[in-house]
């Protein structure tokens, strides 16, 4: 028991540590030319305009000063306002939140209410004609740019048949077209990772064994094969997470769906630093986060990991 | 068997597919300025908009149709060809050389391995293409930034599996034997341990390709990639976007051509893993 506290303590700490490595890096990219204030600006600012800005942010301070002062004010929650809406970054960026996280998670749950049944029956008719079928959905699936398959769904379902909306954000009729085009390359990786793990699994000993005491086939693979098969599942959604709101970014722009990744574009298309700055710290620290999680989930579905 | 053979000839069917395909397209880039019927960025503001020549009020002489500035759009796509393949291998030399760098170093020195892997885990915090966005929105476009950038961002899974593959081999019989006779870090490195993990390392880079070639073009899209004045299949979906209900070619063709370069890229590195490591599935 203790070791398991301590375990838990140890990964929370490490994530505090990734999230301020991630801060860190954010910090250096806005200050990697040099001078941002030149780049926050438009070309044609005069200098007493620059160097306004750069007293108002404190830019006119030495590098580690301001440095220091980032994280001080980041420990403090305080992640600066936003140059466009004079308004604070984070109160913007939680607005637009929920947004995000709602396609993101309905595209999880569409990923995984198709590719788990589809990554099941695959490995159990391994080597059927539905199963070479679904792995050739796979191989397209996974080379499909998830713009284009924006595009593609809008050109099919919006335009010619006019049964869904091209886009902004409404009822479930505008969530469904953009939740699949961000969930399609997901849905791929899952379901063929699933179907090799679980091939494994059911050419293990343990499963052999089950077969042999006289376990009805379905037992077999519910209670036993299948349990195990989605260790690496579990995985691999934790770390897609990361292409997941990566690809929101995307996702968004096509459909015009008002989350964190239309804000952070239109953001560093009016320069406004910031703003971006909050919003990478803030989908970085949902990932350390989501696979804090992740981690903590393993002490309770796999018994066998050791917490040293 | 059977079922066997029958698998086999489907995979052929597959692997065969992606060799044409990816030399096609190699074809394409190098030969670009040959098979180009017009100039990629030649305007013709009377025949703006023009459907594929077998649709209705066609334009003869522009197969694929033409864009919103008359542009014809078979010669964008086949010199956009360069720009994927261009940004997609060059990126990927850059990566592996640091990933398999960072990786042979971890693996082999304990003091640099715990602080290279601390800088992976942040890494690998960010999602790739917003890390991305974010340089290049520091740094300023254009196609050698946009190179660099996806290039110094995709290191962390050369790095990783290099490591794990060295620090297994490193207790291997026949590198403490050369370590025995007194050969040096670096010739035990690069000479025994580096020839021997060729496999992973060619396995990833393939994958890797195609990943970049997506990434390219998400951010062309996005409009902080390839510069406009340069036609690239990103940049061209991201014009398309804006017609896509008057003039769906603009759209269709270019992402017709990052599917089938990504696809056979993917297939090639399912042969390429499969053949190194026959066990995969």
């Amino acid at each position: 028991m203790k070791s398991l506290l301590s375990y838990i303590l140890r990964r929370c700490l490490y994530a505090i540590f990734v999230l301020f490595g991630v801060a860190t890096v954010v910090f250096f990219i806005t200050r990697m030319t040099g001078d941002p204030v030149a780049i926050m600006l438009p070309p044609d600012a005069t200098v007493e305009q620059m160097e306004e800005l750069r007293i108002e942010l404190g830019m006119d301070k030495p590098l580690l000063t301001q440095y220091g002062i980032f994280i001080w004010d980041l420990l403090h929650f305080d992640l600066g306002e936003s140059l466009r809406y004079d308004d604070s970054t984070l109160k913007l960026i939680l607005e637009r939140l929920p947004a995000t996280l709602q396609l993101a998670s309905t595209s999880l749950i569409i990923a995984l209410l198709v590719s788990i049944p589809a990554g099941i029956l695959s490995a159990l008719k391994q080597g059927s004609l539905f199963d070479r079928l679904i792995m050739s959905f796979v191989l397209i699936g996974q080379s499909f740019p998830v713009f284009w398959v924006g595009i593609l769904l809008i050109l099919f379902f919006s335009v010619s048949l006019g049964l869904l909306p091209t886009g902004g954000i409404g009822g479930w009729e505008h969530l469904i077209l953009p939740a699949f085009a961000l969930g399609l390359h997901m849905m791929a990786l899952i379901t063929r990772l699933l179907r090799s793990s679980l091939i494994e699994v059911l050419s293990s000993d343990y499963i052999r064994t089950a077969r042999a005491k006289g376990l009805l086939s379905f037992k077999v693979i519910a209670k036993h094969a299948l349990r195990n098969s989605l260790l690496p599942v579990v995985t691999i959604v934790g770390l897609q997470v990361g292409a997941l709101l990566g690809g929101s970014v995307v996702t968004e722009m096509v459909f015009a769906w008002p989350g964190v990744g239309q804000m952070i574009i239109q953001a560093i298309n009016f320069r406004d630093f910031p703003l971006v700055q909050t919003a990478i710290i803030l989908l970085a620290g949902i990932f350390v986060l989501i696979n804090l999680i992740v981690d903590l989930l393993y002490v309770v579905i796999d018994p066998r990991i050791q917490y040293k | 068997m059977g079922k066997k053979k029958r698998k086999g000839n489907i995979g052929n069917l597959f692997n065969w597919f992606s060799i044409i395909t990816l030399v096609l397209f190699i074809i394409i880039a190098v030969f670009a300025p040959l098979i180009a019927p017009h100039d990629p960025n030649a305007q013709n503001l009377l025949a703006r908009l023009k459907p594929p020549i077998w649709a209705e009020g066609a334009e003869p002489g522009y197969l694929l149709g033409t864009d919103n500035l008359g542009r014809d759009i078979l010669s964008r796509v086949i010199y956009g060809t360069r720009i994927s393949i261009l940004v997609g291998l060059l990126a990927v030399v850059i990566s592996g050389t640091i990933g398999v760098f960072i990786g042979l170093l971890s693996g082999y020195y304990r003091i640099f391995d715990g602080f290279m892997m601390r800088i992976a885990d942040i890494q690998l915090a960010f999602p790739t293409i917003l890390l991305a966005l974010a340089i290049v929105a520091v740094l300023g476009g254009g196609l050698g930034n946009l190179i660099i950038v996806l290039g110094i961002t995709g290191w962390v899974e050369y790095a990783r599996v290099i490591r794990s593959e060295v620090l297994s081999m490193k207790t291997s019989d026949f590198v403490v034997a050369a370590s025995t006779i007194g050969a040096s870090d670096g010739r035990l490195l690069f000479r025994h341990i580096l020839p021997n993990i060729l496999a992973p390392i060619i396995t990833i880079a393939t994958f890797h390709v195609a990943a970049t070639i997506i990434a390219e073009s998400s951010l062309s899209f996005l409009g902080l990639g390839v510069p406009i004045s340069i036609p690239s299949w990103g940049n061209m979906l991201s014009e398309g976007q804006l017609y896509v209900s008057s003039a769906w070619w603009m759209s269709l063709f270019p992402g017709l051509m990052i599917m089938f370069v990504v696809l056979a890229i993917n297939i090639l590195g399912d042969y390429i893993r499969e053949g190194f490591n026959p066990n995969a599935k």
